[in-house]
């Protein structure tokens, strides 16, 4: 049976935090290293040597009803807010195509990086939105 | 799933704080479990009855058992 352990569980809340802003700082100052590449590269190293264990002591931390409440989320929120993009997604493609925003205008690199974190951003976003709201819902309606 | 885990907790004077703490679980979890809003696992039904000294049968009702 898992036990609730809200001690830890915030503890390792903070260490993720921390992780997170560390690696927004580090990923920031990007266009100053030498070898942007490898310092990416060691940094995600790093963020996954800190974050794995920290996110596995969260879900560890975590009584069966709160273990519930995240598979759900995953689930329910996670899928719909995926689908949910599918629109937004046409409507962004659409957009830079009737606004005459040509990539081919553009390096390739920069194009293909424009095009990737645009999908990325939205997707996950969606994502992300989708399990805030369904892990809100559970909550309510377990209250 | 109907249950008399309030009841038994209120028989005791005990707090959903204090059973949670009794049990492992959160405040959330005992709240959720009393209204009939979450059924416990079976590992934890079966440490709610041990601390209760009943069976698991005399605490929760699926609406099948036999009364006679």
């Amino acid at each position: 049976m898992t036990e609730h352990r809200p001690t830890i569980k915030w503890i390792a809340l903070g260490v993720c935090l921390a992780a997170g802003i560390a690696i927004g700082v580090l990923t920031d100052s990007l266009s100053e290293r030498d070898n942007p590449g490898l310092f990416l590269l060691l940094t995600g190293v790093a963020g996954t040597v800190v974050l794995l264990p920290a996110t596995i002591l969260y879900w560890r931390s975590l009584d069966e009803l709160a273990r519930e409440a995240h598979k759900s989320s995953w689930y329910w929120g996670g899928s719909l807010g995926l689908v949910a993009t599918l629109p937004v997604l046409i409507v962004f493609i659409e957009t830079i195509r009737r606004d005459g925003l040509d990539l081919k205008e553009l390096e390739p690199e920069i194009a293909m990086l424009m095009g990737v974190s645009g999908t990325l951003i939205v997707v996950l976003g969606g994502m992300l939105l989708g399990y805030l709201l369904a892990w809100g819902i559970f909550w309510f309606r377990k209250r | 799933m109907d249950n008399r885990l309030r009841v038994l907790r209120a028989e005791r004077r005990w707090t959903q704080a204090d059973l949670a703490k009794e049990l492992g679980v959160s405040r959330q979890t005992i709240n959720a479990i009393e209204g009939g809003k979450y059924d416990p696992s079976l590992p934890l039904a079966f440490k709610i009855s041990r601390l209760f000294a009943l069976q698991i049968e005399q605490i929760f009702d699926d609406g099948e058992t036999s009364h006679d």
